[in-house]
């Protein structure tokens, strides 16, 4: 088997506040395999997005890595200093973030923007940085004139391209999305990513891509790792997560999810509300909404059982025991 | 003998003036809502779909009567309970009433009979009062009941919400509560004067899967219990498939096209619905869907020129047909299916 891009090894990161420590990330492992895309599914607090800046060392001072390994080849980012990361991260691993509008600098002209960040990263410079925003806009169907225009000439699915390709700007092998399309209309939404994906694979590069939108992941991913309370509860490729869920919380959250295609059957609720990352629920964090739970997902964290070559899930009571 | 819509709407329009120059003066008009006409029968619930700009945040508010109509008519039908001198007061003929120009004390007694309720459950809320005093608001509003029966209907309304205990939730602030509970209350709050009809414009769309389906379920068992009719306004086509009997799908102010919620899901006519559902993402890896491609992006609809809203995205446009005249009318092709299309 090839050699992952991108090892995530037990991260634990939390966020100190007045009230307490947050636990957003709690023992995270999974490998990025070269050219596939990984989604990554979570609710609100479900960690993705937390996940997603302790990748990229992008994180605010009250947040704090308390273990595991990062590796890309032989380095482990969270053993690289602060000057080190710089280098780092977006020649190696970027990202396109969630607030599309607020990434781009309203007083810069795009593609000085782009220009200035290949400049600062040493990947090109002058005419040749130009050329390369050229293409760049070429291969997320941007008319290259648009670079000399002003961000807030663009609407809103032309920003969140110009987003991409400032992301690309630098040729990652790994490039982190977090909910780019979230704010845009679905017909604007399936452009982008289309797009995405078509730059993605003409790339070859590596993309994790994080949403609360199931058939967002559905629709794009090779394979999907799902998040509740800081933890992948499940892992494995996009046909074992929607065919074959095994942990109560992925099936759940299949069943409460509408959709357009298909017969009209019934949603079923999940009972309670989102948990509470300063005190998350003991043992199985999803326990406390769960039909199936009984006295030991209260009293012990489940492992992870392998169902399928590359198909994990930690949950006491998986789908395959039946309902009983 | 089958029952009379709850709701008529005629020829609704909303134009906002866009103000330039100098002197502010009014050249054009953004044709926010241009010519609807739609029924909603008793109990049942319209759904209103379409991408951003499209109107129907518009439409929502025009039948609440937060914004004045330019031009058309609302027809609404008072319920039962309502006696005959108030019926005088709010001029009702054949059942009707015409809301689209009352005012003043008129307006606010038809308030009682309608409801809305908002997207953003952090925004729609005075963060300084205490939950009972945000769920009693429209009973205080309308001079309904004592203190202490205000009290008792709040209890109640939370307990129907699923805010359980009522009593460990009256006193507390929104912002100690989750998206879903906040939701909740305002269900509560829209709920507690009984009105007939209520405009729900995206209420589940902030709300996390986990949790939505759980506010899906309740208003949809709030609705048969007390006989309510939605306008449920949503960018969410799955979502208005559980909650909606019909769906009009709306585009640049004008409704394309309209009809039962199957129907119009699994044998769509006009392009832009059938554009717009090939979009959707469907949450199973192996579903291979055939996309239909549309040019460009929804634009502002100010001054627009007299041919279909449509043309200039229209993958089967023709011209000289769909250029030369003015929107196409909506029009029943059978079964209640509405398209405004000339080439379907």
């Amino acid at each position: 088997m090839t050699e992952p891009v991108l090892s995530v090894e037990h991260v634990v990161m939390h966020y100190s506040t007045r009230k307490g420590d947050v636990h957003a990330v709690d023992d995270v492992s999974f490998e990025l395999r070269p050219g596939e895309v990984l989604g990554v599914v979570g609710e609100s607090g479900s960690g993705k997005s937390s996940l997603a800046f302790t990748l990229m060392r992008l994180l605010p001072e009250n947040a704090h890595i308390l273990g595991g390994h990062i590796r890309m080849g032989d380095v482990d980012l969270l053993a690289l200093s602060e000057d080190e990361v710089r280098k780092f991260r977006w020649k190696r691993i970027a990202m396109i973030f969630q607030a599309a509008m607020n990434t781009l600098n309203p007083v810069y002209k795009v593609g000085d923007q782009i220009i200035e960040a290949m400049e600062n990263h040493g990947v090109a410079y002058g005419e040749e940085a130009r050329r390369r925003v050229a293409e760049l806009f070429e291969m997320v169907g941007l008319d290259p004139a648009l670079m000399d225009r002003y961000p807030h000439e663009y609407s809103g699915g032309m920003r969140q391209r110009a987003i991409i390709a400032m992301a690309l700007s630098c040729d990652p092998q790994v490039l982190i999305a977090d909910e780019p399309t979230t704010a845009l209309d679905v017909i604007v939404q399936h452009r982008i990513l289309q797009e995405l994906l078509k730059v993605q694979k003409r790339l070859g590069m590596a993309m994790i891509y994080i949403t609360h939108d199931i058939a967002v992941v559905a629709e794009i991913s090779d394979r999907i790792a799902v998040m509740y309370a800081g933890k992948i509860v499940e892992l494995g490729s996009a046909e074992d997560i929607f065919l074959d869920p095994q942990h109560r919380y992925t099936q759940a959250l299949l069943q409460a999810f509408p959709s357009i295609h298909g017969e009209k059957r019934e949603l079923i609720t999940i009972p309670g509300e989102l948990p509470n990352l300063l005190e998350p629920p003991s043992g199985c964090r999803f326990h406390p909404r769960c039909p199936f739970a009984t006295s030991i997902c209260r009293e012990r964290e489940p492992d992870y059982t392998t169902f399928n070559p590359g198909h994990i899930a930690a949950c006491w009571h998986p789908v395959r025991e039946g309902n009983a | 003998m089958s029952p009379e819509p709850l709701v008529k709407v005629e020829g609704l329009r909303k134009l906002f003036p866009v103000s330039k120059g100098l002197f502010r003066r009014t050249h054009d008009y953004i044709h926010a809502v241009d010519g609807l006409s739609f029924e909603i029968m008793p109990g049942q619930s319209l759904g209103l779909v379409g991408e951003s700009g499209c109107g129907k945040t518009t439409t929502g508010k025009l039948l609440v009567r937060l914004l004045d109509p330019t031009d058309g008519h609302i027809h609404f039908r008072l319920g039962e309970h309502i006696d005959e001198a108030e019926r005088a007061r709010l001029g009702v003929t054949d059942g009707y009433v015409d809301v689209s120009h009352l005012k003043g004390k008129a307006l606010k007694r038809f308030r009682r009979n309608v409801q809305m309720i908002f997207q953003d459950p952090y925004e729609s809320m005075n963060p300084r009062l205490t939950i009972y005093d945000i769920v009693a608001e429209p009973m205080a509003v309308q001079g309904l009941g004592t203190v202490a029966e205000r009290e008792e209907k709040v209890a109640e309304m939370l307990a129907l919400v699923g805010l359980t205990p009522p009593e460990t939730f009256m006193f507390r602030y929104p912002h100690e509560l989750s998206g879903g509970q906040r939701q909740r209350v305002a269900i509560a709050r829209a709920l507690i004067i009984n009105p007939s009809f209520v405009v729900a414009d995206e209420p589940t769309s902030m709300l996390d899967v986990s949790v939505r389906t759980g506010v899906m379920q309740l208003m949809q068992d709030l609705a048969e219990r007390f006989g309510i009719s939605y306008l449920y306004i949503t960018h969410d086509l799955a979502v208005a498939r559980y909650m909606c009997d019909h769906i009009a799908v709306m585009y640049l102010g004008k409704i394309v096209e309209m009809a039962e919620t199957e129907e119009l899901l699994h044998n769509p006519q006009h392009p832009y619905t059938r554009a717009l559902l090939s979009a959707v993402p469907v949450p199973d890896p192996t579903y291979k869907r055939e996309v239909i491609e549309i040019r460009g992006s929804v634009s502002t609809p100010i001054n627009p020129p007299p041919r279909c809203r449509f043309f200039n995205r229209c993958p089967i446009a023709k011209e000289g047909v769909c250029d030369v005249q003015d929107h196409p009318p909506l029009e029943d092709k059978g079964g209640g299916h509405y398209v405004a299309c000339y080439l379907v």
